[in-house]
């Protein structure tokens, strides 16, 4: 009995033993829950790893020495202080053998740039970038930098940019290594390069300047961009004296108006093709489009920027399909859009504009240059959101910025007490099997003769085909004619043209009772004034987008024998002629 | 009352009135002394003899005697007595079989100090009973339960809220879709546990068991067969709780008092700003944002925002807290021969480990026995509970993408390290002011990653009007007792009884500190939300029965029969609103929108027939039959199995057991075994924890545009049934070794049939789905316990002990193929031939560490639309477990994962007596079952901007790296984090359950019996590779979450000083 008792009191008192000794938890929550620092896990910063590489002295040095910027402000922290915070970033170190002691030179002068602040944006931050990007066999990424610029990660050909690795994927606290054969270039976008803020060569190794040619574009462009407070995201301080509010944080955001429309070239989230004429020919096509956009030089009011005005709407007259946003095309080889394609006036059909087939075959836009079509393509410049491909034309027709100027006649408020006081009752809608609800202005005028007088809107200088739509009732008279005139009233040009129609019997179909059927009156096929059978008008000056200086017709109408019979005008068309 | 109603109550009369009549039984009793038996009693300790033993024929008070001076003693018996007991106050009592010696009969005493090594019981049925101490901090019983019975009983505590309770299940899991947790009776009072019902709060559940107080229980006991009486309530077995009566007329005082002091719960180490920062720098890259600028990653301290974002917070910090917990009880005792009582009155109040959550309790109790006359006595019991909690949501939500997260505790966790709580003025400094929920995503992200304030929730949150929940418990319960017949053997009860449990809530969701968030069907841009909530629950229990006893000479008879009626009523009226407008109106009020009300108000009513007979010879053979016949007003009208009766339809639920005390035949002659008995028993019973409307059909209030009507609500099955568990069971209970080795152990082996599902219905129906019964299972098991007392000197007493339950749970048939449940991202499946509800899901192997490997592998996964999607590196490397040639990871590829079934379960015990110093231990364990770490899931899944733990600085970052952590991506679009064997851990633990020293101070005078100091400490040390806070936990008390660990508060260490004064 002893014994049994003696083994069971054994075994309790082992297993007592046991549970006492083991006085403290599993060591698996202490595994689990640790930072690994063994085998090939990370132990060390960013910083630190890249201190650690003899051959990045220089690079070091530069982390150390520069300060980083918060916008326009400089902070109190240099890179070296970035690389060993706790941001998770991603470092290509570049190869200290691939920048030259002039080159480096360059970089850490301190003339302009006592901040270094190049050696910042276009050295160190065009090294590293936010986030994670290990480089894999399999790796296709494109790549944001902290200097904006976004590079292309191969992991199938070992690149980044272009440039081989030495090593890759070390795995730092607070971020990913690569180590590089070279470095990657700093590239600047179309809108630095156009604006001369950094020359690059092109590949043929021409160094174009459009910041000071004719019409001035980059200076021009430049001009554009502006940095504004953004009061809603900074936050307001106390108001001070004078009554100003002071902000605690201040947010500024920085646009361009006319890319803004034309294209974000200036940032770097997408690609672009731009496409310009080579300086020289841009030289004279500017000063051939310039003449569309003459202002009247009497008006004083336009004195103060009639100069700019042509300038503006010069330069966009020939930017406009100059910009061709890569991401958004639907198949670049097939057809290239400018980005001022819009499907809607597409579908419409009327403006067939801003759409160019085949632009990489023969003849087309973004072709090269070739004997067969020697005004294409002769030259580009790479940059970091695109490419600007150098034309030895200008490829644009003037149809781009000379439009057809319709002025439907029901929505003029006409000169004249007695049209004022009839507007209303003028009103008419026509129905018809090609043209449905057409709206017109009716004359009911119970005269032979009727004037009214029209604002023309943004009409360029130069010569316009003018025609007017009329409207008449068929079943009224078969005999009577309509006499019309056009009268150009802006001072101090002040012409004089007539039209007479040929015959309002010709405007005579299949009749029908109740069917109204429309008609284009072509002015000045006057049978009687010689000098208007051209049928073409030349504007000596323009009002496009000037609010000061409005262009008006005059227009005299006469109708025939029969007074009571009732005419509507749809419209006056201004067509530009293009020679 | 319905008409079913008023049918059973006839019934019940009739059959009442059939019993009462039924022919007396025969009153002889043989008093036939012949035989002289002798023997020496002696202190097991001191070897010395012992004086004033009582030694009484066992079960047989008419044949006693008493030992002298020199420890002998000589009793006369009759010559069927098989056994003897001896008993004196301060040692255990001891049973002793004659094996037919006459003399010679010589026992050892143990001080009761020891725990009882014996269960005297005249009964076939098995069952294990655990006297309560009040020596602890615990302040409800559920914590009792589990150090004293554990093993007997599979008992889990749900979460370190204070008197939050405990799941329990006893003999493996009986069912599918209904409750499965035992039976708790209170008194003989048939408890409504309400396990089927959730609080406004997520995490909670009201714990009725929380309104007793401990100090007020007596014992605890589990039975383990027999229960046959509890007919189509018993299938989960039976708790019996026992609250305590005086037993002497001397007047007795008891107070105790005592502080428990928590200690800050066990949390997994989380991420710091810098590492947090470094992540979620890293993690913004794969949103697909361009950005380079954010707020947060400007690192110069001279910008404005850098104070904002430049903290290291330790959010649990401010949420997680120490503790204290304090409980005061006073009883008294006392009475004469006309009246005795019990009255104990107890304040209860502490804070739990989360800042503003706390509990408090007033209990008062009175139990008497009164004597109104020679034949009649009367028993009123009465209790009053008020149990108050300044609440919030607990756990992570089961939905996190859709669901604002409301919970303080699991926000303290993910919330970004490098903010403050507090909000920084326009200078700079630090203010007192809260913070507003965070926004430093917000360009990239809006508000989708925005997270609350956890502080703001807590302290905007606070109030009664706000975040309280108060349960108000009152029990009232009458039993006149009328003993009639020849010489009193018939006794007539009545045991009426009345419970109200009224429950009241108010839920709230401060606007300040909390993003605005959308709520699917309701709206956009919510504010907050305003709920309430108020139910009462009451339940009238009677039960009307009559015993008769009488003794053959050897032939000892108890017999006892009679109605219960049961009626429980539920009435519940919740509201909710949204956008208060601020967070000093938190009232339901008009002003509120998206206003809706819900309620609940149902009956249910159910009545059993029962009869039970117990029948011994010589206290050797042991026979107990039982039966009950149950109708519920749950049943359908056209129920399949028993019979319908008076116009319903009834279950028979009978039990069967007999037991043989082996040790007692006189040929039984094993020297190191004093005694040996073996049981066996069946039992057929029922399980009607479902719906009580499901087999009724019936409509529901609408409101479409602004007009009220009516829907149909449900489509009855009037064949519904209750399930039916048929269980054999074995045991045996063995001493050996002078009584210094205790050993009891039970086998069973249970199936169930008539499984209640809930399957869909046809679309035409407009319902969703409908119950019905099908399928079956079983369970095959065993629980076994030993005590030894290791050592017995006069100075030191010193026993151990252990216990072990284990079952095996099988489906063994389904009215589908398989069962499946989403919960908490899991997929808990149960299908035939695997226990119910295992974890199904994707096996792993690893992680990507290159391109090239994972091109290697050809793994690929084909989304809804076609897409085609390879893994990389640094993704996961799922298993193509059915082996599909073209490598495509789908659902095809899930399997069973995880098993939440523990292997083995039970406690260690030891306790050590040095003259007046007592020191115990107690030890629980669970061994082999599975964890579904959901809140791991959350904490590493590296796809949401939510703070992570430090183990997710081991992702995989860099090509070649070797980790089983894989790569950050937001949103999981390779589904790395899917429910896979990644999140399943295995939860076995040893916990260090309790350890208290007491010392009982050697005072004793006339108006001071004793007083008893101590301490003890609860949760000292948990030995597990769990990598969750706390391997034990319930997230609510459906059998298929079992297993799944929403990171509710875990249990803290706590350390207790009492003071136990017996006046």
């Amino acid at each position: 009995m002893n014994k049994y008792f003696k083994l069971i009191t054994g075994s309790v008192l082992t297993l007592a033993s046991v549970v006492a000794m083991v006085s403290c938890e599993s060591d698996t929550w202490k595994d689990h829950y640790s930072v690994k620092s063994d085998g090939d896990e990370a132990v060390a910063s960013l910083g630190q790893t890249i201190a650690r590489i003899p051959e990045a002295a220089k690079f070091v040095e530069a982390l150390k020495s520069t300060y980083m910027y918060n916008g326009t402000k400089r902070m109190s922290l240099t890179y070296w202080d970035f690389l060993n915070d706790n941001q998770y970033l991603t470092v290509w170190l570049p190869d200290p053998t691939s920048i030259s002691d002039a080159e480096w030179a360059v970089y850490t002068s301190t003339d302009d740039d006592k901040d270094h602040k190049k050696v910042g944006t276009e050295f160190i931050l065009n090294h590293i970038a936010r986030f994670s990007h290990p480089v894999g066999t399999d790796t296709k990424e494109r790549i944001k930098m902290m200097s904006d610029k976004t590079y292309n990660s191969r992991g199938d050909f070992g690149t980044f940019d272009g440039v081989g690795y030495k090593e890759n994927n070390i795995r730092c606290t607070n971020g990913l290594l690569h180590v590089l054969n070279g470095r990657v270039l700093y590239r600047p976008s179309l809108y630095d390069y156009i604006t001369g803020a950094f020359k690059i060569k092109s590949a043929n190794g021409v160094d174009y300047d459009y910041k000071l040619r004719t019409g001035e574009l980059g200076k021009w462009l430049a001009k554009y961009t502006k940095e504004e407070l953004d009061e809603e995201r900074s936050i307001q301080g106390e108001v001070n004296d004078k009554g100003e509010i002071e902000y605690i944080d201040k947010v500024i955001t920085r646009s361009n108006a006319v890319l803004k429309k034309y294209g974000f070239i200036d940032v770097e989230d997408s690609s672009y093709i731009m496409v310009l004429p080579r300086p020289n020919v841009w030289d004279s096509v500017y000063n051939a489009i310039s003449n569309f956009y003459s202002y009247d030089l009497t008006d004083k009011t336009l004195a103060p920027v009639r100069d700019s005005l042509q300038q503006y709407w010069t330069n966009i007259a020939m930017i406009t399909d100059a910009f061709f946003n890569r991401n958004l095309q639907k198949h670049i080889n097939d057809s290239a859009t400018s980005t001022q394609f819009k499907w809607s006036e597409r579908m419409t059909q009327k403006y067939p504009y801003h759409v160019f087939s085949k632009p990489f075959s023969e003849g087309g836009l973004f072709a090269d240059s070739t004997l067969a079509s020697p005004n294409g393509v002769i030259d580009s410049v790479n940059c970091s959101n695109g490419v600007l491909f150098v034309r030895n034309d200008w490829p644009f027709s003037d149809s781009v910025f000379r439009r057809t100027i319709k002025i439907e006649a029901e929505n003029e408020i006409l000169a004249g007490k007695e049209w004022t006081t009839k507007k209303k009752n003028a009103m008419y809608k026509v129905n018809d099997s090609t043209v449905k609800s057409v709206r017109v202005l009716e004359i009911t005028n119970t005269q032979m003769t009727w004037t009214a007088e029209f604002n023309i809107k943004n009409n360029l200088s130069g010569k316009y085909r003018v025609k007017a739509v009329f409207f008449r009732n068929v079943e009224d008279d078969q005999s009577s004619r309509v006499s019309f005139k056009l009268k150009y009233l802006s001072n101090p040009v002040n012409e004089l043209f007539n039209g007479r129609l040929p015959g309002i019997r010709s405007l005579v179909y299949n009749v029908g009772r109740t069917e109204f059927y429309p008609d284009t009156v072509i002015v000045g096929t006057s049978q009687t004034d010689a000098r208007y059978t051209d049928m073409i008008f030349d504007f000596p000056s323009g009002n496009y987008e000037s609010g000061s200086a409005k262009l008006r017709l005059e227009m005299t109408y006469v109708k025939g024998n029969d007074l009571s019979q009732k005419i509507w005008l749809d419209c006056i068309i201004l067509e530009p002629v293009f020679e | 009352m319905n008409i079913f109603g008023k049918k059973l109550v006839h019934l019940c009369l009739a059959g009442l009135l059939a019993f009462m009549s039924a022919p007396a039984f025969s009153q002889v009793e043989g008093t036939d002394d012949n035989i002289v038996v002798t023997g020496i009693v002696t202190d097991a300790s001191l070897g010395t003899p012992m004086a004033g033993v009582k030694v009484q024929a066992y079960n047989n008070a008419l044949h006693s005697s008493m030992t002298k001076g020199d420890g002998s003693f000589s009793i006369k018996l009759p010559s069927y007595v098989t056994s003897l007991t001896f008993s004196v106050e301060g040692c255990n009592t001891v049973v002793c079989a004659l094996n037919g010696r006459t003399d010679g009969v010589n026992v050892k005493m143990y001080s009761d100090a020891f725990s009882e090594s014996y269960n005297v019981q005249m009964v076939a049925t098995s069952s294990e009973s655990a006297k309560i101490s009040n020596l602890g901090a615990d302040i409800e019983v559920d914590n009792q339960i589990q150090q004293s019975l554990q093993g007997s009983v599979l008992s889990v505590i749900r979460s370190g809220q204070i008197g939050i309770g405990a799941s329990m299940q006893i003999d493996g899991i009986n069912s599918l879709n209904i409750n499965t947790q035992p039976l708790i009776v209170l008194d003989g009072v048939i408890m409504d546990m309400g396990y089927d019902r959730t609080a406004m709060h997520d995490g909670y559940y009201n714990n009725l068991l929380a309104n007793i107080q401990i100090e007020d229980i007596e014992s605890v006991q589990v039975l383990k067969n027999g229960y046959g009486i509890y007919g189509a309530k018993g299938a989960n077995g039976v708790i019996l709780i026992n609250t305590k009566r005086n037993k002497s007329m001397a007047t007795k005082i008891d107070v105790n008092l005592s502080g428990s002091f928590q200690t800050l719960p066990h949390m997994p180490k989380m991420m710091d700003a810098s590492q947090y920062r470094a992540f979620t720098s890293e993690l913004l890259g794969t949103t697909g944002t361009n950005m380079n600028i954010f707020k947060f990653l400007q690192n110069d301290p001279s910008y404005y925002y850098y104070n904002i974002y430049h903290n290291d917070t330790d959010w649990t910090k401010d949420v997680y807290r120490t503790s204290f917990i304090q409980n005061y009880n006073v009883g008294v005792q006392g009475g004469d021969d006309i009246a005795n009582y019990n009255l104990s009155v107890g304040y209860a109040m502490g804070d739990a480990t989360i800042v503003n959550n706390d509990f408090s309790r007033f209990s008062l109790r009175l139990n008497s026995d009164i004597i109104l006359g020679d034949h009649l006595s009367l028993r009123f019991d009465a209790n009053y509970s008020d149990i108050t909690r300044d609440m919030r949501d607990d756990g992570a939500p089961m939905n996190i993408d859709n669901n604002m997260i409301n919970s303080p505790g699991f926000l303290a966790l993910v919330k970004s390290p490098f903010l403050s709580p507090y909000a920084y003025n326009d200078d700079g400094q630090l203010t007192n002011y809260l913070s507003q929920e965070d926004d430093y995503l917000k360009e990239v992200l809006g508000s989708r990653a925005s997270l609350s304030n956890p502080l703001s929730i807590l302290e905007n949150g606070d109030g009664i009007n706000k975040n309280y929940f108060g349960s108000r418990l009152i029990t009232l319960s009458v039993t006149p007792k009328w003993q009639f017949g020849k010489r009193r053997r018939f006794t007539l009860y009545e045991h009426f009884s009345y419970v109200l449990a009224n429950t009241d809530e108010n839920y709230f969701i401060p606007i300040y500190g909390t993003p605005k968030y959308n709520i699917d069907g309701v709206g956009r841009d919510i504010d907050n939300k305003v709920s309430a909530m108020n139910a009462k629950q009451d339940g009238f229990n009677s039960n009307t029965y009559v015993t008769y006893n009488k003794r053959f000479n050897a032939h000892d008879i108890d017999v006892r029969g009679g109605v219960r009626y049961i009626n429980n009523s539920m009435y519940q009226t919740s509201m909710s609103g949204y956008n208060s407008g601020n967070d000093k109106t938190p009232n339901m009020t008009g002003s509120l929108q998206y206003k809706s009300t819900e309620g609940v108000d149902s009956k249910d009513i159910s009545m059993t027939w029962w009869a039970q007979g117990d029948y011994n010879y010589m206290e050797k053979y042991y026979a107990s039959a039982s039966l009950g016949v149950s109708a519920s007003s749950r049943f359908g009208g056209e129920v399949s199995n028993g019979a319908k009766m008076f116009g319903v339809p009834w279950g028979f639920f009978p039990s069967l057991s007999g037991a043989w005390v082996v040790s007692a035949e006189p040929w039984f002659n094993v020297g190191v075994i004093n005694y040996l008995k073996l049981n066996a028993g069946i039992d057929v019973t029922g399980n009607d924890g479902f719906d009580d409307s499901a087999s009724k059909s019936y409509f529901s209030p609408v409101k479409v545009l602004g007009v009220n009507g009516i829907v149909l609500a449900n489509i009855g099955n009037n064949t519904l049934e209750w399930e039916t568990t048929r269980k054999l069971t074995a045991g045996l209970e063995m001493n050996m070794f002078d009584n210094r080795l205790n050993i009891a152990a039970n086998v069973f082996s249970s199936t169930t049939d008539n499984l209640l599902s809930i399957s869909s219905l046809s679309y035409l129906t407009g319902l969703p789905e409908s119950w019905s019964n099908g399928g079956s299972l079983s369970n095959k098991g065993f629980d076994a316990s030993f005590n030894v007392k290791l050592m017995n000197t006069p100075l030191v007493k010193w026993e151990a002990g252990a216990s072990i339950g284990h079952y095996k749970n099988e489906v063994t048939k389904l009215p589908s193929d398989a069962l499946e449940y989403s919960y908490c991202g899991a997929t808990i499946r149960t299908e035939v031939g695997q226990p119910v509800g295992v974890f199904y899901g994707y096996k792993t192997a690893g992680v990507f560490s290159t391109d090239a490997e994972a091109k290697s592998s050809g793994l690929h996964m084909v989304s809804d639309t076609g897409q085609d999607t390879p893994f990389v590196a640094g993704d996961v490397r799922f298993v193509n477990v059915n082996g599909d040639a073209s490598n495509i990871i789908d659902e095809n590829d899930m399997t069973i994962i995880g098993d939440p079934n523990p292997d083995f379960y039970g406690r260690i015990f030891t306790r050590v007596g040095v003259k007046n110093l007592s020191l115990s231990a107690t030890f629980t364990y669970s061994i082999g079952g599975d964890i579904y770490n959901y809140q791991r899931m959350l904490l590493e899944s590296g796809s949401r901007f939510m703070n992570q733990t430090v183990a997710m600085t081991n992702r995989w970052t860099a090509e070649g790296q070797k980790t089983d952590i894989p790569r950050a991506v937001y949103g999981d679009p390779h589904g790395n984090n899917r429910f896979s064997d990644r999140w399943i851990e295995d939860g076995s633990y040893l916990r260090l359950k309790n350890i208290t020293l007491s010392y009982n101070i050697p005072i004793r005078s006339t108006y001071l019996q004793g007083i008893t100091v101590w301490g003890s400490a609860n949760n000292l040390f948990t030995l597990t590779k769990y990598l969750g806070s706390d391997p034990e936990f319930s997230a609510s008390n459906n059998v298929l979450t079992r297993g799944v660990d929403r990171g509710l508060l875990p249990q803290s260490t706590n350390f207790s000083l009492g003071l136990k004064i017996n006046l």
